[in-house]
């Protein structure tokens, strides 16, 4: 770019070398310590204490496992258990499709619960393996 | 203790072992883009503490759902997509906060005392006040097409714009940061 006697006729290829150039340059430095900030905030330490993690997880498995058998059953209506069984999935009714809506919601609870168990207990107790690069 | 020295590992393979939680391999990725994230913060911000959180809350959301990036596109552009919508919302939240602080910076920034022409600090300033007279979308798309040289496709995947917008907003921007420098030139010059 021809600041020396302010010509501002400049030619657009020039001025994309020279905008691409001073850009470069003049990129803001993030802080020194970023990655260790970073590092810092992915790598949460697992839950301290004297019990073993493995038997935590045990643990709240058969916590979830207990209150769910427990719970969920009251948590709908009845008649949305009413027609689930074997027999009548198996039943030509006029009632089927709505049979085969009612697995398919209690098998995607039941997908999902898992999932999200899954995740929770993923994210809470992994730890980084760090190898030599 | 993670190893800091940059690797010549390529990118993909460093996403495959962060994907099996190897730490020395999450280094190296933040190292490699972390100017660049960094500096799509603070173009979209504003200042420098906002652009410092959003950049790392943009490291950690990517390196936890790092499972979900698929090989379909470049990792940069995945993590620069992350980057872009984090400040988004994080813009929101902070609406009348990062508007003030705008304005702060943007009064640090005025050249209190006429200055020389060719010295490069000077013309860090004058780019700077230019780049941020645009708006944010556009100091985004200029950053990436200039200094990380993305093509307009992969900009556009990014800012979630079509390719034939992110080509007019380029165009806009190139010439409006050309008006601009020239105006800021001719003032000092008429200074000296």
């Amino acid at each position: 770019m021809n600041i020396e006697d302010t010509n501002m006729e400049i030619n657009d290829a020039e001025f994309d070398r020279w905008l691409g150039r001073e850009l470069n340059e003049s990129m803001v430095e993030p802080p020194e310590n970023f990655t260790e900030i970073v590092m810092a905030a992915i790598e949460k330490p697992p839950l301290n204490g004297s019990i073993d993690t493995f038997w935590v997880v045990i643990l709240i498995s058969i916590s979830l496992t207990m209150t769910a058998l427990v719970g969920v059953i009251y948590l709908f209506p009845s008649e949305l258990f009413q027609h689930v069984n074997i027999s009548s999935f198996l039943t030509v009714s006029n009632s089927g499709i709505k049979n085969i809506v009612q697995y398919g919601t209690l098998l995607l609870l039941g997908v999902a619960v898992f999932y999200v168990i899954d995740n929770f207990l993923e994210h809470r107790f992994r730890c980084r393996k760090p190898i030599p690069l | 203790m993670p190893n800091e020295t940059q690797s010549n590992y390529p990118t993909e393979e460093l996403v495959r072992l962060a994907k099996e939680n190897h730490s020395n391999a999450i280094v190296q990725i933040v190292n490699r883009h972390k100017g660049m994230v960094f500096n799509l913060a603070y173009r979209i911000l504003g200042n420098y503490h906002d652009a410092q959180e959003a950049s790392q809350d943009t490291f950690v959301k990517a390196f936890r759902n790092i499972n979900g990036f698929r090989a379909d596109c470049l990792f940069s552009s995945w993590l620069y997509k992350i980057c872009y919508n984090t400040c988004i919302t994080y813009k929101k939240r902070n609406l009348p906060a990062v508007e003030l602080n705008e304005r702060i910076v943007h009064e640090k920034m005025q050249p209190q005392q006429p200055v020389f022409l060719s010295e490069h600090s000077d013309r860090k300033i004058y780019l700077n006040q230019a780049l941020e007279s645009l708006p944010s979308d556009d100091a985004v798309i200029v950053s990436l097409f200039y200094i990380e040289e993305m093509p307009t496709s992969e900009i556009a995947s990014i800012v979630g714009l079509t390719e034939t917008n992110v080509r007019v907003k380029l165009h806009r921007a190139r010439k409006m940061l050309k008006e601009k420098l020239v105006h800021l030139l001719q003032h000092e010059a008429a200074n000296l």
